[in-house]
Formats: structure tokens, sequence, C-alpha cells
């Protein structure tokens, strides 16, 4: 994109992408954003799971928080389920994003992480 | 520890959104004549008290209660410090609370920029509801980024949020500032070669 007049191509396109999505159950995700998040290395969490869902138009929504209270667990991904059932993954790394999309949101199994 | 000012700039942006403010302004600058780059944060939210205040750069204080520490502001002054610059806090609850962080431009230990439209995406990601202005004055070249302005335009404040829309925005506004972190980013390399 290189200049805002572009953005009403990229509303349709983003339109028909939701609307294709409808009927899925939605999945909420939530990366933990605080300093602590930060410098254990959330950005580029937050950015896997943000670009591999647009890539893959993966049912969920990305959203940041503040601390969640465990801070040398860091980077803190939660995952809220259709049932608003809550699975949290700790020391998440960007590779580690991508396999709890495709695993979990993917083929609904909940991925465990052995450290 | 934070390696890049773009971190800084989130963590502290973090704590606008935190204080429920509805316009946050970011100015991120960086001036060759008087070797200094930095950048402020200016948002209209809760603020802090006098006593608050003076406690603020002390590590071991914070409002919050999932941990007993604020690491952010304390990380910030010294980054300043260490880079021979200026730090200051100051705050009227409700209208304006500002922090300024300066530091000096050929300073070796000045950090890198970093991702700066990554920034923008995540600040502008964790802040739905209100209204971010980033405004890059780098020399001559100014670049503006009103939030409004992006929600104005697609007609959707939902959309905005979906990745899609998040990520094409994010490589629009990397358009606009690249070219001069590029030459930026010789110069560091540059600055580091000389002193080697």
């Amino acid at each position: 994109m290189k200049s805002l007049s572009d953005l009403q191509r990229i509303r349709d396109e983003a339109k028909k992408r939701v609307s294709m999505r409808e009927g899925n159950q939605e999945y909420r995700i939530v990366v933990g954003m605080a300093t602590c998040g930060i410098a254990a290395g959330a950005r580029p969490v937050l950015t896997a799971l943000v670009e591999e869902a647009a890539k893959n138009n993966y049912p969920v929504t990305v959203t940041q928080t503040g601390c969640i209270g465990m801070c040398t667990l860091e980077p803190i991904v939660e995952v809220f389920g259709p049932q608003g059932d809550k699975t949290t993954y700790v020391l998440v790394d960007a590779k580690k994003a991508i396999e709890i999309l495709e695993e979990h949101i993917g083929k609904g199994k909940v991925k465990s992480v052995t450290f | 520890m934070m390696q890049e000012l773009a971190m800084h700039i989130l963590d502290i942006v973090h704590n606008s959104i935190r204080a429920e403010a509805n316009s946050i302004t970011v100015n991120v600058f960086c001036k060759k004549n008087e070797d200094i780059c930095g950048f402020t944060v200016i948002d209209n939210g809760i603020g802090m008290r006098a006593d608050v205040l003076d406690k603020v750069l002390d590590p071991f204080f914070t409002t919050r209660t999932t941990r007993k520490f604020g690491l952010g502001l304390p990380l910030l002054k010294m980054t300043c410090t260490m880079c021979d610059g200026e730090f200051s806090i100051t705050s009227t609850p409700w209208q304006k609370t500002e922090v300024i962080a300066k530091m000096k431009r050929s300073h070796m230990d000045t950090p890198p920029w970093g991702d700066l439209a990554q920034t923008w995406m995540e600040c502008f990601h964790a802040f739905p509801l209100g209204r971010l202005i980033f405004n890059f004055d780098f020399d001559d070249q100014k670049v503006v980024i009103d939030s409004d302005e992006i929600i104005n335009a697609i007609g959707d404040r939902e959309l905005c949020h979906d990745s899609a829309v998040l990520i094409q925005l994010r490589d629009y506004v990397a358009d606009q500032i690249t070219p001069y972190l590029r030459e930026e980013s010789y110069e560091i390399i540059e600055r580091f070669t000389a002193h080697s």
C-alpha cells in the first residue's frame, strides 16, 4: 500500500475475508505485552501471530494485554476457545507461536510444550 | 533490557493505554545538527499526583497488583542518562501527562531505532478506541500518522483490527519512514567502524 487512497481496496478485501470466516467459531488470542513481555521477546511473537493469522485466514482475533503476572514465563500467549475455555502457553517464541496456530486453531488440538 | 528505542516507545505507550487515555500523541525526533534523538509520549489519561510522580522512577514501585515492581520508566531513564540525554516526566491528571526521553544521537550507547513501523502497528492494535497520533520528525522530513484519518478512510473501526489489514497498514507506515531510517542505519554502521 502506497497511499491512504488504497484503503478502499483493502477494506473491500477485508470485508470479503471476514464474511468467509463467518459461521466458524472464533478464537481469541491474547499476548502479554508489558515491560516484561517486551523485554522477553513478545514482539516477534505478536508479529508472527498476526502475520500467520492473516496469511491463513484463521478464525482468530489477536489482542494485547499488560502484565499477566508470571514475568519469568513470558512471552505468554493465552488462547480463549469458542466455549470460553482458556489455554495458556508460556515461554513462546515466533516459531512456537506459529505451531500453536497450526495445531490449536487449525486442528483443534491443544499443543503441549515441553521445556 | 530494551535493545531498541522502538521497544521503549511501545512500553511507554502501554502505560498511557492503561491510564485510560483516549488520546495519545507520540513524537519521534532526530536532529543531526543538535545531535539529539529521542521521543515524547503525551496522553490525557488518569495521570499521577505529585507524590506518585516522585516514586515512579523507583523500580520497586508500581500501582499494579500482578507484580511488585515496575521497570518501564526506570529502564528508559537509565538509557537516557547512559547516553548523555535527558529524561523527564510531568503530569496533570486527566489533562496532560508527558514523558520526554532525549539521547545524544552520536553516543556509542544510544540504542538503534528498531522497527518503528512495527511499534506503530502494535500501539494502534493495543489502543482500538482512542486516537493515536505519531509524529515522525527527522531533520527536515516530517511524517504524521493519525489513527483517525486511517479509521475514517476505512470507515469501520473493527475492520482496522483484522490481522491482514493491520499488516498492510504497517507496511504503509514503513514505506513512509523507511527512506530516512535506512540513511540513519548507514550512519550508525559508519560510526561503529570509525570507532573500531
